[in-house]
């Protein structure tokens, strides 16, 4: 909602501090997905054309010996594996930064942040993609292992349970404003 | 509406005009003329208090409750 108080009450020194610092974060973190969502695509990129097959075998809790042969291609497969739920999280960032774009402007009660949120949640609840991505990649990885000892790798972290968890917590906040929402445009027929 | 604002008629009666009026309250002229119209969900005490001030008026003055049944 932009400021749709009546001239003569204007806000309160002390609820226009409340709105100036909500502005200010909100643009602060708008900025700051943006920064995020490319630091996370260049570190990505960095990680599959840039690491070493050692570092790379050491985090797939690999033996160094069955990446010797990882080459471009087998990188540029592993990548595509990882940037699906890399390019969901960078979704749930650019809807984030909607909102908070919106909120920086003041627009704190319609349809426009409530949306932003809804997708953010959206993008989170994409976590749940995570253990597929590194079962790919387990497999992937393990491709030049000797027979019988191919691997495929599942699991849920408890990061994964924590961000679906956030997801919902988030999407039902974004429901409660959308309810909020329709209260201010109701608010804004009184004169 | 049941509820009719005379807004109209008291201005009229007092020879004020409308943009006097909105700039004393502190709305847009636009607000005032949805507000004389009745087409406002409500109307604050502070509005009404203004405008009961601007026009030397009372709130009963200003709304009238009209029985469609009647």
């Amino acid at each position: 909602m932009t400021d749709h108080a009546p001239s003569h009450s204007p806000f309160e020194p002390a609820r226009q501090a409340r709105l100036n610092r909500i502005r200010f974060f909100s643009l602060m973190l708008a900025r700051g997905c943006i920064l995020l969502a490319v630091l996370l695509t260049v570190a990505l990129l960095f990680y599959w054309f840039g690491a070493s097959s050692t570092s790379i075998a050491a985090d797939a809790q690999v033996p160094a010996g069955w990446l010797t042969d990882l080459g471009f291609g087998g990188r540029t497969a592993a990548f595509l594996i990882s940037v699906v739920p890399l390019a969901c999280l960078i979704m749930a960032l650019l809807a984030a930064r909607r909102c908070f774009i919106a909120f920086a402007v003041g627009d704190f009660f319609s349809l426009e942040p409530a949306r932003g949120l809804r997708d953010f949640a959206l993008g989170l609840a994409s976590a749940l993609l995570k253990p597929f991505s590194a079962a790919a990649l387990s497999v992937l990885l393990s491709l030049d292992a000797p027979a019988g000892q191919h691997r495929l790798t599942l699991g849920i972290g408890s990061d994964t349970i924590l961000a679906l968890l956030a997801a919902g917590t988030i999407a039902v906040i974004a429901w409660v404003m959308t309810e909020a929402a329709a209260i201010a445009e109701e608010n804004r027929q009184f004169v | 509406m049941p509820i009719r604002v005379r807004l109209n008629v008291v201005l009229a009666e007092r020879n004020v005009k409308s943009k006097d009026l909105a700039e004393h309250i502190g709305i847009t002229e636009a607000n005032l003329s949805l507000l004389k119209q009745g087409k406002v969900k409500g109307i604050r005490f502070d509005t009404l208090e203004r405008i009961c001030d601007y026009l030397g008026c009372q709130p009963g003055d200003l709304l009238r409750y009209e029985n469609q049944s009647e």
